[in-house]
């Protein structure tokens, strides 16, 4: 087990900065899983911590060691590729001894740990198949059996997944989750795909044009994001956000979406509500925060006209137009819904954020709870 | 479905076509190898021949060694051929020509495709430029050195000169190309050297390039036949296109037919080591034309 410590991590390709400034401290046994859009630099920087990069600046740690300047192997990290990267002309037993052979173990113990490895992984009676004569799953399989293997301080995981089909994928995951539960080593995991990242990570962080956007637990990601790419990129559908102001009448605080739409302005924004007075805002809320109408106090009822219905059976999603946007509610499959027709619809106050328009970023929520 | 059967006739009569444009004259070679020299130039041809002159084929092989009666003659009989030697001759040639090409070209190849060096761009393109210089002008410097080094007229003053191959060497990095980087990252990151990754992972996978330059190396020095012109100069040094020459004048009477028997007879081993890696040749050539 190691502990990771990025400091201010840099990479520049020829004068584009790829990954700006990056500054994560990963716990012994941690799983984070670096998450973002295409492009936004989050396997470099897990390349950068294997080695296989180089950086223009900062510093890399692992186990409290300083490795800018150490090979790849000697890191004492392995590393999964999102292709798999087999070797085609080795069967499954020498595709996973070949890391210790190459390290000068002793046969007997090679011979050991990878047959305690193939039955971690379930792979006994592939050790002597070749990689072409495996299905996609059993090769990740492997992929993964070779970086257990050589029981390193750090695994790293470069969208493992990417290549398999849906079921397979979500099967994977429950197995890579167990793997972490038995062998307890820090993982440091990369991925696109926001419920991969939800459902495996210890700590996530999420990444947008080379820099970190936020760092949390999953959960805190999701219910108090801090910015707007962080809260639209996390949750699926993202959440839906309107242009609005912040309005006082008499004593009473309203958001305003449009001249027809005025929400009494929630509770946890009232410490600071005239500072939220003439600011350039949106308003944001996820799907599953407005709902068919249910009884509660902290709830707000508003009435709009259904442009689709996307039944996925648990729930139906209902896409209207409020204020001009486009936005989506999560709604019961036994609520009466149609296309084209008026419906009511309930919001949870609770749950609502502003976003300050010109700096993109949540305003801060107080008494929240 | 009549528009289907038409193209496909089409199709057929199209390939069938060009297909006799190639076979016709290897038929008309077989056929003239078996037949009395005479009949070769009677009007109208014929296709086959009437007497099956297989002596033809025993005057190419064992006339320098035997008399017609089965006396052995040894290399008495200065005027006539001596061709399995030549076979020989052209068969060590093209062995250690095609070793060597293929141990060379395997290393500059994946030099140039995989490793970082400074002026690596500029040295692969000056070797690729050496492409483009015909024989025909370098022969004379290639002559004058093996002169100083007495390598003229010898074997191995054929084999030196061809076994470095600009072709060999673009062949093998196009294979080695197609490879994907994530293999020689996941042997980094296993622990590998750079020579590790090479002979455990990039050579073993590149078999394939390497037979089919192999094939092509072996079957052009094979038939190569300026060279051997320029650099040979004993008939016993002589390759197997320089013996189809000297077999012209065979006893003076330049028989076309045993000409034509020669011919066939140096066929077979380029036609055997074609036919046991067409597969990979095909498949080979295909690779290299586009990056994978």
């Amino acid at each position: 087990m190691a502990n990771v410590r990025l400091v201010g991590l840099t990479k520049k390709f020829d004068g584009n900065t790829v990954v700006d400034n990056v500054d994560v401290d990963i716990e012994h046994g941690e799983f984070i899983v670096l998450v973002g859009p295409s492009g936004c630099g989050k396997s470099t920087t897990l390349r950068m911590i294997a080695g296989l990069e180089d950086m223009t600046e900062g510093k890399i740690m692992i186990s409290d060691r300083t490795v800018n300047l150490i090979q790849p192997k000697d890191r004492d990290v392995a590393m999964v590729f999102q292709n798999y990267a087999l070797y085609p002309h080795m069967n499954v037993y020498k595709n996973i001894s070949i890391s210790l052979s190459m390290r000068g173990v002793d046969k007997t113990e090679i011979d050991k740990r990878v047959k305690e490895t193939a039955a971690i992984l379930g792979l006994e009676n592939l050790l002597y198949r070749l990689p072409k004569q495996l299905s996609g799953g059993q090769r990740q399989r492997v992929a993964m059996g070779r970086a257990i293997v050589r029981q390193p301080a750090v695994f790293l995981f470069d969208e493992p997944l990417s290549n398999l089909d849906a079921k397979l994928r979500v099967q994977m995951r429950t197995e890579i989750k167990k793997i972490h539960q038995r062998v307890s080593t820090t993982i440091i995991y990369v991925t696109h795909d926001q419920t991969e990242a939800m459902t495996l990570a210890d700590r996530i962080v999420v990444m947008n044009e080379g820099k970190i956007e936020q760092i949390g637990a999953p959960q805190d990601i999701y219910d108090h994001p801090k910015t707007k790419f962080v809260a639209s990129f996390i949750g699926s559908p993202s959440m839906n956000f309107v242009g609005c102001e912040v309005v006082k009448k008499g004593h009473s605080y309203f958001i305003k979406l449009d001249e027809n739409v005025m929400i009494p302005l929630p509770k946890q924004y009232h410490a600071e509500k005239d500072a939220l007075l003439d600011r350039d805002l949106e308003f944001g809320f996820r799907p599953e925060h407005v709902t068919e109408p249910r009884s509660s106090v902290d709830r707000h009822k508003f009435n709009v006209t259904v442009d689709v219905l996307e039944p996925l059976g648990n729930d139906t999603m209902v896409y209207f137009t409020l204020a001009g946007r486009s936005c989506c509610a999560r709604v019961s499959p036994e609520y009466a819904a149609e296309a084209g027709r008026g419906i009511e619809l309930d919001l949870d106050f609770a749950k609502v954020h502003l976003l300050d328009g010109v700096t993109n970023r949540i305003v801060p929520a107080y008494n929240n709870a | 479905m009549n528009r289907i059967n038409g193209n496909v006739i089409a199709s057929y009569l199209y390939l069938v076509f060009f297909a006799l444009i190639i076979l016709l004259p290897l038929l008309w070679v077989v056929s003239t190898s078996l037949r009395l020299p005479v009949e070769s130039y009677s009007l109208p041809p014929k296709w086959l021949p009437t007497d099956f002159m297989w002596e033809n084929y025993w005057e190419v092989l064992f006339s320098y060694y035997y008399e017609r009666d089965g006396t052995f003659v040894g290399s008495q009989a200065s005027a006539n051929v001596p061709f399995p030697h030549l076979m020989l001759n052209s068969f060590i040639v093209c062995f250690f020509v095609t070793i060597g090409q293929v141990f060379f070209c395997s290393f500059a190849g994946y030099a140039f495709a995989r490793l970082a060096f400074p002026g690596k761009t500029a040295l692969f393109w000056f070797v690729m430029a050496t492409m483009m210089i015909p024989l025909q002008v370098t022969i004379i410097p290639i002559y004058v050195l093996l002169s100083k080094l007495g390598l003229t007229d010898s074997l191995t003053g054929l084999i030196l000169p061809a076994i470095p191959s600009a072709f060999g060497t673009f062949l093998m990095r196009q294979y080695y190309l197609r490879i994907p980087s994530a293999l020689e990252e996941a042997m980094i990151m296993d622990g590998a050297s750079q020579w590790q990754v090479f002979w455990r992972v990039f050579f073993p996978l590149a078999t394939p390039g390497m037979v089919v330059l192999a094939i092509l190396a072996f079957n052009y020095h094979w038939n190569e036949f300026f060279r051997p012109l320029i650099l040979i100069s004993t008939d016993t040094t002589f390759t197997v296109p320089l013996g189809i020459v000297a077999l012209r004048d065979y006893k003076m009477t330049g028989s076309i037919s045993v000409v034509l028997a020669g011919i066939v007879i140096s066929m077979i081993p380029a036609l055997i080591i074609y036919l046991f890696g067409q597969k990979h040749l095909v498949e080979g050539i295909l690779t290299g034309s586009v990056k994978g």
